[in-house]
This record gives structure tokens, C-alpha cells and sequence, in this order.
């Protein structure tokens, strides 16, 4: 009886396992808690980009409606647009000199830099006085055919016919500024280039001396065979 | 009878043993792949969702106008050259101009071009033509200042 005392014992101990501990709930919740954190920064990340690209620097250019000391309303290119002031704002006449908010007026054309804010206000940090003829680009681009070149007192002057409108057609004088090349910047000859029948892209101001004159700054030859006047060395 | 009982215990005690020893082999067995479970970690993979507050990308797309995708319409830049670049219709000439100067250049297969523009101390006032294969013209123009004071 002993005996199978004993073995009863034996057989008991061996028929109750221990179990360890499990590691693995912690591992995996910390590497939740990793996952959770790497989101966190990709979002602070994306956030501080977007920051950046909705605050780079504008600039507006346009006539004053209205002005107080603590914002200028422009009108830039048929909309309006507040401007904040502050004390950081930075006054500058027509001649760049440094100058003051009291000096500005309503009608008065202006270039006004800042950043833009949530609610589309610009924070203002510089205005500048700037006159429109002082900026206004009076280039025309234009394309067509030459259909006459007649040689005036002064200048040679070409007449074009825009291809967009073929019922106009467009006076254009040159002189030796007159910059002609083809479209790879190779520079050309006016002889060679402004004759009756050739394609071109003119860059042409209106004449201020004469009425429906033009000037060309730059004339672009549109015809491949056009021949360059770039040196060749010779065999 | 003692040889009988003896003889006894020692089948019932193998039998037993046996039947333990196959018990604990299968609860170890079950507790090993238990260990072993995969434990599939979470990857991230960005998620695309639909802004319908985003406009259309232009550079994907063919035009018959003339588009331009940077710079953006009255920004201030603080240097001196910029690439002005944008869509329009395939195999174009480009004419960039500004007050003092003028670029050319031409647009690819898609339409896409880039030019290089070196720009006026100041407000630019940009004008840029397209002229295609058949001398259609389309024209746009953009405002850039460029500024080297500190804003």
C-alpha cells in the first residue's frame, strides 16, 4: 500500500504542469505603443509641411481702397485684399527711401508683401510705393508673316500679318538693338530674316512717337532654313 | 495474491504514466505553437483618400490653353532666376517675357515645358505665349516680385 502510496504522489506531481509566465501581450503591446508613436511623428511631420508651403511669401500689387493704422485694403487685379499692419511693417516710398504709414493714401498704387493667414489676410511686413508705368510690361507677343519691308529715313520697317487676326496687321520698326534669332538663339541677319513671305514671333512695344507703330526688341525666326550667322571653321 | 496486487500496480502505474506522459506531450505541444504565434505586426501604408477640395493636377492632363504650375501667381521669391514652368499643347514654342528680357523655349511631347527666367529687381509682370504648330497663340501672365529685404 505503500508502494502505491508512493506512485500515487509520483503521479500527481508529474500531472500538474507550472506554466510560465507569458512575455508576449507586453511585447506586442509595446509595439503598439511604437507603431502609435512613429504615426504621431509622420502626422506632426505632414502637419509641419503644410505649414511651411501655406506660408511662403506673397506679394500683391494694387491700388489702395482703403487704409487705417491697422490695415490697407488693395485692389490687386480685381480683388480685394487686407493687408494686417503692424509694427514690423516696413514703409518704402518710390525712391526706396524708408517711409511711414502717413504718407500712404487711397488711389495710391502700392507693392504689398507678406504671408497669408488662415482667414486670407495678409500679415503685411513691407510696403512698397510703386508706380504702374514703372512696372507695366508693354510687350505683345505676336506671330505671323511678313508681307511687306520698306526702308524708312531712319530705320527699316517691316508690316506683319498676325496669324490670330488676319484682317489686322501690325507697323514694326527695328533698329540695330533689334535683337533676330532663330528659335535655337542663334543670332541672324535682318536681311536675311525680315523678307516678304518669312514666318516670324516678333516681340514688339507700342511706338510712343507714332501712332499704330510698333517697335520690335526681338524678332524670332520661324523658318528652319533661315541661315545662321554664327562662324564656321572652315576644313 | 501479493504477487497478483504487485503485478497490478505496476500495469496500472505504466498505464497511468502513459497516459500522463501523452497528456503532457499534447499540453506542450499546444503551448509551443502557442509561443510561436505569429504575431503580425502593423505596417504602414499610406492611405489615399479622395480631397475633393484638391483642384484637377494639371501636368497630368493635355491642354489647349496655357497653364502654369510654378511659380504660383504673385509670389515672392528672393532670388534672381526662377523656372517658370507649365502645360500647353504638345511641341509648342514658348516666348517668356519680361520688361527687360525674353526666353524661349518649347514644350514636349505631353506639353510640359520649363524655362529658366532671370527676373527684374521688383514686380514682374510675366507674359507667356504658346505658339503651336499650326500659329495658334495662347497667352497668360503671371506676377512674381522678386526681393532680397528680409520679410
Amino acid at each position: 500500500m505503500n508502494l502505491l502510496g508512493i506512485l500515487l504522489f509520483c503521479f500527481n506531481l508529474i500531472s500538474s504542469p507550472v506554466y510560465a509566465v507569458e512575455t508576449i501581450p507586453s511585447v506586442a503591446s509595446d509595439k503598439v505603443e511604437d507603431v502609435k508613436d512613429i504615426l504621431k511623428q509622420i502626422v506632426k511631420d505632414t502637419s509641419t509641411e503644410t505649414k511651411v508651403i501655406t506660408n511662403s511669401p506673397k506679394s500683391f500689387f494694387g491700388t489702395i481702397t482703403q487704409i487705417n493704422d491697422s490695415q490697407i485694403v488693395i485692389n490687386s487685379q480685381n480683388q480685394n485684399k487686407v493687408f494686417q499692419i503692424s509694427t514690423e511693417t516696413a514703409f518704402v516710398d518710390a525712391k526706396r527711401q524708408k517711409s511711414k504709414l502717413a504718407n500712404f493714401k487711397t488711389g495710391q498704387t502700392i507693392l504689398a508683401m507678406g504671408y497669408t493667414n488662415q482667414d486670407q489676410s495678409l500679415d503685411c511686413k513691407r510696403i512698397v510705393a510703386t508706380e504702374f508705368k514703372t512696372v507695366e510690361n508693354t510687350n505683345q507677343i505676336v506671330t505671323g508673316q511678313i508681307v511687306d519691308v520698306s526702308q524708312s529715313q531712319t530705320s527699316p520697317i517691316f508690316v506683319l500679318i498676325p496669324s490670330q487676326n488676319k484682317n489686322s496687321q501690325y507697323q514694326i520698326k527695328t533698329d540695330s538693338k533689334t535683337e533676330i534669332i532663330d528659335l535655337k538663339n542663334n543670332k541672324l541677319t535682318f536681311a536675311k530674316t525680315i523678307t516678304t513671305g518669312k514666318k516670324i514671333i516678333a516681340i514688339i512695344q507700342p511706338d510712343a512717337k507714332l501712332a499704330q507703330t510698333f517697335y520690335a526688341s526681338k524678332i524670332i525666326s520661324l523658318n528652319i532654313d533661315t541661315t545662321s550667322v554664327t562662324p564656321t571653321t572652315k576644313p | 495474491m501479493i504477487k497478483e496486487l504487485f503485478l497490478a500496480i505496476v500495469i496500472g502505474a505504466i498505464l497511468g504514466l502513459g497516459i500522463t506522459g501523452g497528456y503532457l506531450t499534447l499540453q506542450n505541444k499546444d503551448k509551443t505553437s502557442k509561443n510561436n504565434t505569429v504575431i503580425i505586426e502593423p505596417t504602414l501604408v499610406p492611405t489615399i483618400t479622395a480631397d475633393t477640395n484638391l483642384s484637377p493636377t494639371p501636368s497630368s492632363k493635355r491642354t489647349d490653353s496655357i497653364e502654369i504650375n510654378s511659380p504660383e501667381n504673385n509670389t515672392l521669391l528672393s532670388t534672381e532666376k526662377t523656372i517658370i514652368s507649365g502645360i500647353t499643347t504638345p511641341d509648342s514654342n514658348i516666348i517668356v517675357s519680361t520688361i527687360s528680357n525674353t526666353f524661349i523655349g518649347q514644350s514636349d511631347q505631353d506639353g510640359k515645358f520649363s524655362i529658366t527666367v532671370k527676373l527684374d529687381t521688383g514686380l514682374n509682370i510675366i507674359k507667356i505665349s504658346s505658339i503651336d504648330i499650326n500659329d495658334n497663340q495662347k497667352d497668360t501672365q503671371i506676377n512674381i516680385t522678386y526681393s532680397t529685404a528680409k520679410i
